[in-house]
Parts: structure tokens; sequence; C-alpha cells
């Protein structure tokens, strides 16, 4: 086994591990704090695949600042408002949890019956395949100039949405 | 043993099976959830599998494309959260709760 192996199965615990805990735990604030916990387990295995600055924004902007946003929002929240009462829907969804597996079972079974990599021997050495952020920038500001441009619209119209969106007056006026 | 030992070595379709049961967690946390915050938490989850996907499949294949596809969809992903976070706050501040459930006008 190698150290890449090694690596993939100690992060999938707490990234597993976490996104179950999203999932199940009664309390969003719990639910936020394990989402940072797979976001971390996933950015540590962004960096062993050599995507180190991707990896890097992970940590900052997923873990950092998305989370920090969803922990203020819920912040602003009445406990009581948000702790609603989940177990009883949980165990009340047989058939969601049915199409969910057979979703999964579909999938899986799909990715292991065929192999997209002919074999071990076709993978390329780590040293090439780590992407440095020179070549990186050089892909998004030369190749995808179009792209990025209008990501950058995307944000400005959103900023202003948000604003717009939360600033609407609250009231059952219709 | 051999058997064993070449499960546990990692290849590209461990990653895409790790990447689908991530996605298949935050399909789930969508269906059966009914707080709107926890909800848009399991959307980000969805799109974290498909960044992993993405990194994977970029690092097996030698074509660094796919990382700034990854960038993209972390763009989107956060002004989804914003978007989704403005809505969460303008549905409570008129119906004083974020259950999801209440909000079944469009059933048909």
């Amino acid at each position: 086994m190698d150290l890449a192996s090694v690596f993939f199965w100690i992060l999938s615990i707490p990234i597993l591990v976490g996104a179950i805990c999203v999932v199940f735990s009664k309390n969003p604030l719990f639910s936020a704090l394990f989402l940072v916990l797979s976001m971390v387990g996933l950015g540590a295995l962004y960096f062993q695949l050599g995507a180190h600055f991707i990896s890097a924004v992970q940590i900052a902007v997923y873990a950092g600042a998305v989370m920090v946003l969803f922990v203020m929002v819920l912040m602003l929240f009445d406990r009581k408002a948000v702790e609603s009462e989940e177990a009883a829907v949980i165990k009340n969804s047989q058939f969601k949890w049915l199409l969910v597996s057979v979703f999964l079972g579909l999938m899986l079974g799909l990715i292991f019956s065929q192999s997209f990599i002919a074999g071990p021997d076709t993978i390329l050495p780590e040293a090439t395949s780590v992407v440095s952020t020179k070549e990186l920038g050089n892909l998004l500001y030369f190749k995808n100039i179009l792209s990025f441009e209008i990501l950058g619209l995307l944000l400005l119209v959103i900023a202003v949405g948000v604003v717009s969106l939360s600033r609407i007056e609250g009231g059952s006026d219709d | 043993m051999t058997d064993l030992l070449s499960f546990f070595q990692v290849s590209l379709n461990h990653y895409l099976a790790l990447g689908l049961i991530l996605f298949t967690l935050g399909l789930a946390g969508v269906f059966i959830r009914k707080n709107l915050i926890v909800i848009l938490m399991c959307l980000e989850l969805m799109l974290n599998a498909v960044n992993l996907i993405f990194v994977a499949f970029s690092h097996y294949q030698g074509i660094p494309l796919g990382q700034v596809y990854v960038f993209f969809i972390m763009t989107v992903a956060a002004a989804e959260a914003g978007v989704g976070l403005a809505i969460a706050i303008s549905i409570y501040k008129r119906f004083g709760t974020i259950k999801m459930d209440l909000l079944t006008a469009l059933k048909g």
C-alpha cells in the first residue's frame, strides 16, 4: 500500500462521518460544525491529489467563509423555530430511503463494473500530476477568461440580489 | 489476501465511490430533512462530492482543466448559499419558521 492509499483511507473516515452527522444531527449548529469537518477532510484529500491551490481555496472559502455565513444566519433565527422534531421525519421516509439506496447501488455498480483507467500502470507519476498555481492561473486567466468574467458578473448580481431579497418586508399581507 | 490488498490500493474508482457516497448522503439529506438551513448544507455536500470527482479525474488523467471547473463550481456554490440564506431569512420573517413542510402550495 502506498502513501496515497493510506491518506485516502484515513481521510475518508472524517469525511464520511462528518457527512453522516450533517444529515442526522438534530441541532443545525452541529450539522454546520460537522460540515466543516467534512470540508477540511476534502481539502486534505485535494492536497493529496496534487491540487494544492484548490485545497487552500476549499479551506478558506468553504470551511471559512461559507460556514461562517451558515452559522451567522442560524444565530439570526429563534432556536425553537430552527430545532424541529426531525426523528419522526427520518423514521417515516422509507420510500425516500429506498429511492436513495437504489440510486447508490446502481451508480456504485456502474463505477465498479468498469475501470475508467486500464490499470495502475497507466496512472501518471505523482510528480507530474501536481498542478502548480501558475499553470492554473494561466488556464483561468487566458483560456477561460470569458467564463471568469461571467462569474464576476454573476457574483455582482448575486450580491445585489441577496441584499434586496433579505430586505423584503415580512408579514402575511396577501 | 492479494485481492484484499488490491482493494485497499487506491485507484480512481475509489475516489468516484467516495464522491458518490457523499453525493447520495447529501441527496438523502435534501429528501428527508425539513429544516431549510440543513437542506442548504446538504446541497453544499452534493456540490463538494462533484468537486471531489472533478479533482480525481483531473489528477488521474493529467488534465488540469478539471481544477478550473472546480473553481467555477465553488463560486456558484458560494453564490447559491448566499441566495438560499437570504430566501431563508425572508421566509422566516414571513412565516416565523423555516420548516419546509410549511411551503407545500406548489404540490399540485
